[in-house]
């Protein structure tokens, strides 16, 4: 399925009204944090209902907003008081408690009890509506920034793609394709030779990981002779040539030590390939 | 927070439980529970503001259900509820609803049907593929297609 089936199928409007399986909402989640049109759409979706729900508003009655906050506060002075709450704001607790002692010593007994109950439950009140707003706020930021490095990444590998695309459509250059030896079946890799610059490029990322000290070596084969044609890293994949390579009937490529070596370690040698 | 959005949510709760009475308490109820669960929200999952109006639709669906509204219900003298809600959420004579705006009623019939028993009346999608007897993918692609008008009625409206 498509992303434009996927987004007409009606699956967001589903998950946005609470309608979607959990199945088919761990599914949504995952292609949103990839697919940037269908959040587009979740999010464009959500924008909908919060319109409509916009334009129906209905004034509620004036004294409902204290009924609530009373409701509130009753819940909160039944519940036992969180002391998590207070430590986490460590430079307003300090004053609160300054506050109450002076408050303790003129008033008579029963009266700064009640203050201090008072001032207690404002005081929570206003913590947790700053942790609210707090939290809420560097989860955006959050995703803010793990969407920014997301886009970066999704950037790097498109623009490897437009550099391979790039290679594949220009007749100048010649592929040879590479396959795994004896040991190695697994392993591919592919040379990329340009016939007029004589340049040779190497897509190699299929290959396992070279170990600590260790790099792979690309050899071009003379004449009956392995000639050293550069060495290998992830960053020059693809995009960043490798040497200059007049004359080949072939190219292997062998995992040598860093900085690479003369003459290839036969017994290293990954893959290999005719032109 | 209370003043941005108890209007939008006291208007979605008030189209469902159909009543301001009710409507008062439940509205009570939506605030404490936003108010107990913010910790919970998660911005990934979707925007704030759609989550709170989830929790109102919710916590007013569920009192529609509950067994004593329910009760109530069937002393009263329309027998077929479900039903007739339908009539009444979309053309309210009820005093309760003077001066409701109404945007849906610029939908189609079918479109106004499918978004009150899927939005208003928490029917599930199997529900209203039974109720309505059309395939479940249609009543997808059929709620897909609602929205997308209603957006185009609410850019008009604003």
């Amino acid at each position: 399925m498509n992303t434009k089936e996927y987004i007409s199928s009606g699956i967001i409007e589903s998950y946005i009204l609470g309608l979607a399986s959990p199945e088919e909402a761990g599914i949504l989640e995952c292609v949103m944090k990839n697919n940037a049109e269908v959040k587009a759409a979740f999010e464009e979706a959500q924008k909908t209902l919060e319109d409509l729900a916009t334009s129906q508003a209905v004034a509620p009655p004036a004294d409902l907003k204290s009924k609530i906050w009373n409701k509130i506060q009753q819940e909160q002075t039944t519940e036992e008081v969180q002391p998590a709450v207070i430590r986490d704001i460590p430079h307003v607790k300090p004053q609160q408690d300054i506050k109450l002692q002076q408050d303790i010593k003129p008033q008579s007994k029963s009266s700064w009890k009640t203050y201090a109950v008072a001032a207690s439950v404002l005081f929570l009140i206003s913590a947790a509506g700053n942790l609210f707003w707090m939290s809420d706020q560097s989860k955006t930021k959050d995703e803010i920034a793990k969407m920014q490095t997301e886009k970066k990444a999704q950037d790097l590998a498109m623009q490897k793609m437009n550099q391979k695309m790039e290679m594949f459509s220009n007749p100048d250059i010649q592929m040879v394709m590479l396959k795994g030896v004896e040991k190695h079946t697994d392993s591919k890799a592919m040379v990329f030779w340009d016939k007029k610059t004589k340049e040779v490029y190497l897509n190699a990322e299929s290959l396992p990981k070279a170990p600590e000290g260790m790099q792979y070596q690309l050899w071009a084969i003379a004449d009956g002779k392995p000639v050293s044609a550069g060495m290998y890293t992830e960053e020059k994949d693809s995009k960043t040539a490798l040497s200059h390579i007049p004359k080949a009937q072939a190219f292997a490529i062998t995992l040598e030590k860093q900085g690479g070596s003369t003459v290839p370690t036969m017994e290293n040698m990954y893959v290999m390939g005719e032109i | 927070m209370y003043d941005h959005y108890a209007g939008a949510l006291y208007g979605v709760v008030l189209r469902i439980v159909q009543s301001k009475e009710y409507t008062e308490e439940i509205i009570q109820d939506v605030f404490v529970k936003i108010w107990n669960a913010a910790h919970q929200y998660d911005s990934s999952k979707g925007r704030f503001y759609t989550w709170m109006i989830n929790i109102a639709r919710n916590t007013a669906i569920d009192y529609l259900k509950s067994k004593g509204f329910q009760n109530e219900l069937k002393n009263q003298p329309l027998p077929d509820f479900v039903y007739n809600s339908t009539e009444l959420s979309t053309t309210n004579n009820s005093s309760d609803f003077i001066g409701f705006n109404n945007v849906l009623k610029g939908l189609e019939v079918d479109k106004q049907e499918l978004i009150d028993l899927a939005y208003y009346q928490g029917y599930t999608q199997s529900e209203i593929s039974d109720k309505l007897k059309i395939p479940l993918g249609t009543v997808k692609t059929k709620m897909r297609n609602a929205l997308m008008k209603l957006k185009d009625l609410l850019k008009d409206y604003q």
